[in-house]
């Protein structure tokens, strides 16, 4: 008795504590309880890597300003031991050179810098509509025999053309024909996407119209890994066309954040070399009003409170998976005691899950259901051979891995998204799972394998879609003290003794039975 | 088997006394199974030389290897033996089981009259030591132990296989029993999931009171087409003494022992399970629950001081 008062003391304290704490933030902090009318935000992170070479270092490194159509709701640089000083004034005169600096007295080897912004889109969906850096033309351009190469190109796009949009698109088709000796000249002074691009520049202010260069990122969703673009903003009418290299119509796209703007480098650096700056975005949806809060508090220059929004970018990625399982855990524990489905161990159902959040649902389950049926097929044959056991796992685990990276090959080959999505983590899952089931094949026989595997897979994807839910997972992370209230459900659950949904079925005949020898 | 879905109320099943698998695990199992105590059942060779100790009935030993280096005197061992068993100690389901019945020459020969080579045997061994058949895959120990000679009491009461009496013990008194019979649904297998026969034995007389496969009622064995309401355990009271001697064995209050019936030397415990399944309760078509109290109701010294014998008569007089 006294083991069940503890349990249910436990079980209402854990209740309150979570509840009464995510409460408390929703009519305190003003957290809305459910994430309504979304604005868009994009965290960026970008990664400096560069050797330093034992002397003093100072980097310097180009940050987006305040724009018209994506506001800033809050940046950070962090890196070890570094001295860090942020950027200005986000809509100040110095808008177009914003740029933070890190610094130490002395570094060598590898040096690895962060800096961290979140950017929301603002309602104005008007392109780049900022004043208008000083022109940069490249110098090079204005010495032979470059020079007069670049003077017969723009003479003869003007000629061809009736306005600056016109003159532009002329100038990037000529530079397209690669067979053409002037453009084989001002070519063969390029080197990067950056270059070209400077040429292509360059080119336009010669030819009499106002135009700058712009690094720009793409807010797409979440994605690892990305670089700049760099592009050029024509100006006309005050009026703004956005072409790149090799595209001789004005680019259309809304999602672009100019990092920088105008002409000067990205990154400087004094006392280290091969710089290089990798981009990682992660889009995720806020209400709008904690989005505008937290845009005023960054103009006050508030500092915020504790929360996983702090976090980097990759750590925040993992929390958010990391805070749904314990509900998982809550479907696997109903599904299992209450409803009283089979399934292989306790927690596959929720590994799979979490491979299928990863692969998205649908090429999950078919991937699934290929990978297992070829896997118990092998493991089979090895079986024959009298293998022991872990080196038959291992061996299953090698042609579980071969199957995917068929996979992987077919589906680059024919351009088949689905079976792009194969990874590393749902690979391991599934040569796990093909593992357990094999020896459950072996233990219980085909038709025990047959409803474990059924029952696992309903139960994978009943968490999954727990798992996905997009109001779950902004709770839970907003809330992360929810999952207190998870564990209090579990531990009542714990208690459970009554029959479970399937035994209703199972011991029906006995009832049946029963009833015939009463009458 | 598969036929129209048939459901009953959560009513219906308490009232007939049925246990669900959430009861039995966390009223039973977790409070009457300490987890220390587990191996002393997991372990067959633990069983068997704790049941020695017990003076309880078990297929002799005949000897045990171990190491991979004591696999070459494995003739030494069996010299002079012309039937014999060798089982794994963890096996699962019957794994890694070899049967021999006979020798000819420098042959032994399985039931099936298939022969075999003193060489073959210690490969078998071999596989079982570094845990081909046990579960996981653990090292494990190989057992050599005296053939069961099957009573004829049984004869067409079962397909190929070995029937055996699952007994399901509850502090010491004997609540439950059941038979179980192979198929050929079952390959020769006496797994009630896998479609054997099972058959509600009553603790009285040992006469079968009604029998079920794959969850129904049924009158005749599928395969020979006897009528299994003939079937009678004999030696019932011995069967059942040895069951209920168990508990003092292993300390374990909710246990499952597997008899079987040998021709001359009667009833021997094969194994023990900590996790006896519920099964037991359709094959006798009565529920597990109002047993299980009447036992729970009983005072800590009528308990603790009564006898096997005493516990058989108590279940004997009111688990009718």
């Amino acid at each position: 008795m006294n083991a069940k008062v503890q349990l249910r003391i436990l079980i209402v304290i854990l209740m309150a504590v979570g509840l009464g704490t995510a409460l408390i933030k929703h009519y305190q902090i003003g957290y809305p309880l459910i994430p309504k009318q979304q604005i868009p935000i994009w965290t960026i992170e970008a990664k400096v890597n560069f050797f330093a070479t034992g002397d003093p270092v100072k980097v310097k490194f180009a940050v987006p300003g305040e724009q018209n159509n994506f506001g800033i709701l809050e940046e950070a640089g962090s890196s070890h031991d570094y001295g860090f000083i942020p950027a200005g004034d986000l809509s100040g005169s110095d808008g177009f050179y914003r740029y933070v600096t890190w610094s130490i007295s002395e570094a060598t080897g590898l040096q690895e810098l962060y800096y961290r912004v979140d950017i929301y889109q603002k309602k104005n969906f008007e392109l780049l509509d900022l004043e208008s850096p000083p022109l940069n033309p490249s110098k090079k351009y204005e010495e032979d025999p470059l020079a007069i190469a670049a003077e017969e190109l723009v003479k003869s796009a003007q000629y061809h053309s009736a306005d600056a949009v016109t003159y532009v698109g002329q100038v990037i088709q000529l530079l397209n024909n690669e067979a053409d000796q002037n453009v084989q000249t001002l070519l063969s002074a390029t080197r990067t996407d950056l270059d070209r691009t400077r040429l292509l520049n360059t080119l336009i202010i010669k030819g009499g119209y106002e135009s700058h260069l712009i690094r720009a990122l793409l807010l797409a969703e979440t994605s690892t890994k990305q670089a700049l673009q760099p592009m050029v903003v024509l100006i006309e009418d005050g009026q703004r066309y956005l072409f790149n290299w090799g595209t001789p119509q004005p680019q259309q796209q809304m999602n672009l954040l100019a990092w920088q703007r105008g002409g000067p480098s990205l990154i400087e650096i004094e006392g280290g070399r091969n710089a290089t700056v990798e981009f990682s975005v992660i889009k995720q949806a806020l209400p709008a009003s904690f989005v505008l809060e937290q845009a005023s508090r960054q103009r006050e220059k508030k500092l915020m409170d504790f929360s996983l929004t702090s976090l980097s970018v990759e750590q925040q990625d993992s929390y958010r998976l990391l805070l749904t399982i314990p509900f998982g855990a809550l479907i696997v524990v109903i599904l299992r005691n209450i409803i009283g489905i089979r399934t292989t161990g306790t927690f596959m159902p929720i590994l799979l899950a979490m491979a299928f959040l990863r692969t998205n649902l649908g090429p999950g389950i078919l991937l699934f259901i290929i990978v297992v049926s070829a896997g118990l097929t092998v493991r089979a044959y090895l079986t024959k051979l009298d293998l022991l056991l872990v080196p038959r796992i291992s061996a299953v685990v090698v042609v579980v891995i071969g199957i995917m990276v068929s996979f992987g090959i077919f589906g680059s080959k024919f351009d088949l998204d689905i079976l792009r999505s194969v990874t590393l983590f749902p690979t391991i899952i599934l040569a796990w799972t093909v593992e357990r089931l094999s020896v459950l094949w072996e233990e219980d026989g085909p038709k025990e394998v047959g409803i474990q595997t059924l029952g696992s897979l309903t139960v994978a994807i009943l968490a999954y879609l727990a798992m996905g839910n997009p109001i779950l997972r902004y709770q839970v992370f907003i809330f992360p003290e929810l999952i207190l209230v998870a564990l209090a459900i579990i531990l009542a659950l714990g208690q459970y003794s009554g029959y479970r949904l399937s035994e209703l079925l199972r011991f029906a005949p006995l009832v049946k039975t029963n009833q015939e020898d009463g009458k | 088997m598969i036929g129209k879905l048939q459901w009953c109320r959560p009513g219906e099943l308490h009232r007939l006394g049925i246990i669900g698998m959430n009861r039995r695990n966390g009223e039973y199992i977790a409070r009457y199974n300490p987890r220390a105590l587990y191996p002393r059942v997991d372990d067959k060779l633990a069983t068997k030389v704790l049941a020695n100790e017990f003076h309880l009935k078990v297929p002799e030993l005949y000897g045990v290897v171990q190491y991979q280096h004591e696999i070459k005197q494995l003739g030494k061992t069996l010299e002079g033996r012309t039937s014999f068993v060798i089982k794994p100690s963890q096996g699962s389901a019957g794994k890694g089981i070899l049967v021999i019945l006979d020798r000819e020459g420098d042959y032994f020969l399985k039931p099936s009259g298939e022969k075999l080579t003193l060489h073959d045997l210690q490969r078998h061994i071999s596989n079982t030591l570094s845990g081909l058949y046990s579960l996981g895959g653990r090292n494990d120990k190989a057992m050599i132990e005296y053939a069961i000679e099957f009573s004829d009491a049984f004869e067409g009461f079962s397909y190929q296989g070995v029937p055996d009496i699952r007994v399901v013990i509850f502090q010491g008194y004997p609540v439950m029993a059941m038979m179980r019979l192979s198929t050929q649904a079952s390959d020769g297998k006496a797994n009630l999931h896998q479609g054997a026969v099972g058959v509600g034995i009553d603790l009285v007389t040992g006469k079968a009171r009604s029998a079920v496969q794959h969850g129904r009622p049924i009158e005749q064995h599928p395969d020979t087409g006897r009528r299994l309401q003939e079937l009678v355990v004999p030696q019932w009271d011995e069967l059942i003494l040895l069951a209920s001697k168990c508990y003092e064995m292993t300390e374990m209050g909710y246990l499952g022992a597997d008899i079987v019936l040998d021709e001359k030397l009667g009833p021997l415990i094969l194994e023990l399970n900590a996790r006896p399944g519920l099964a037991i309760q359709v094959a006798n078509n009565a529920g597990l629950l109002p047993r299980l109290k009447a036992v729970k109701q009983l005072s800590r010294s009528e308990r603790i001081l009564s006898q096997p014998l005493d516990r058989v008569r108590f279940a004997q007089k009111h688990f009718i």
